[in-house]
């Protein structure tokens, strides 16, 4: 259905798309989870190998063009990022500063979240060690990878040493 | 289901399940007017795979029905 709604333009199929997708919701959650993940990289990549196809077709443009060789790595990059990024191991570190590297098996409470959103919060975002954001004195964060709530270093006198505004400190409670 | 035990019914419910995998995953192929050979292994790697086969034996039936899959795409 998703190839017929690009290919034809259709609304219809697009319904028929959503339809088997909510029915595949309703059969199993885990699969269907990973349909949704995969169907984003598949459009995209079925929009760049038609252009491809009319650049053949027509001559109009050239296949080798830079952008649509910008086009084809930006998909290529996005599509692994969606398929493995879960199956990358998260370096951690202790409150003791020990560095350790966590599978992802110990992130199963937020398990079913997609990945792009998901890297944002955490201390060992590559996004965090780029961009230091002010955080005010006395806000407490919640590490989404564990149930219990933990507050941030910077209440803690002992982490006014600390490089990383966002290193986290279990809370003992 | 039909009438059968307990355990005839999880049995009739699997295998139902893998032959609607299989003779859907076979008509999508189809219709992508792929090689009827092609089709018939793409079914069968699709259905019976050893790491969806071993969902099953660790019983994990729930993760058997796909069959939306292949008519999504």
């Amino acid at each position: 259905m998703a190839t017929r709604f690009l290919e034809t333009g259709r609304p219809r199929y697009l319904v028929f798309l959503l339809a088997a997708c909510a029915y595949q919701f309703y059969l199993g959650f885990y699969n269907s989870y990973f349909l949704t993940l995969v169907l984003s990289p598949y459009f995209v990549a079925l929009i760049v190998a038609t252009i491809h196809c009319l650049c053949l077709q027509h001559k109009q443009a050239d296949p080798c063009h830079p952008l649509f060789r910008l086009l084809c790595m930006l998909h290529c990059i996005y599509s692994i990022f969606v398929t493995f990024g879960r199956s990358i191991p998260k370096r951690t570190t202790s409150s003791s500063g020990k560095t350790l590297v966590r599978s992802r098996s110990e992130a199963s409470a937020f398990a079913l979240v997609p990945i792009c959103p998901n890297l944002l919060p955490l201390e060992q975002s590559v996004v965090w060690k780029v961009v230091e954001l002010p955080i005010p004195r006395g806000i407490s964060t919640f590490h989404r990878d564990y149930p219990a709530p933990c507050h941030s270093l910077i209440s803690n006198p002992l982490s006014q040493t600390g490089t990383h505004p966002l290193s986290i400190e279990w809370d003992s409670r | 289901m039909l009438g059968a035990s307990r355990e005839l019914a999880l049995q009739l419910w699997g295998i139902t399940l893998y032959v609607l995998n299989y003779l859907v995953t076979w008509f999508v192929l189809r219709k992508f007017k792929i090689h009827p050979i092609a089709a018939l292994a793409g079914a069968y790697l699709f259905s019976f795979a050893f790491v969806m086969a071993a969902q099953m034996g660790q019983g994990h039936i729930q993760l058997v029905p796909r069959f939306m899959i292949p008519i999504a795409f």
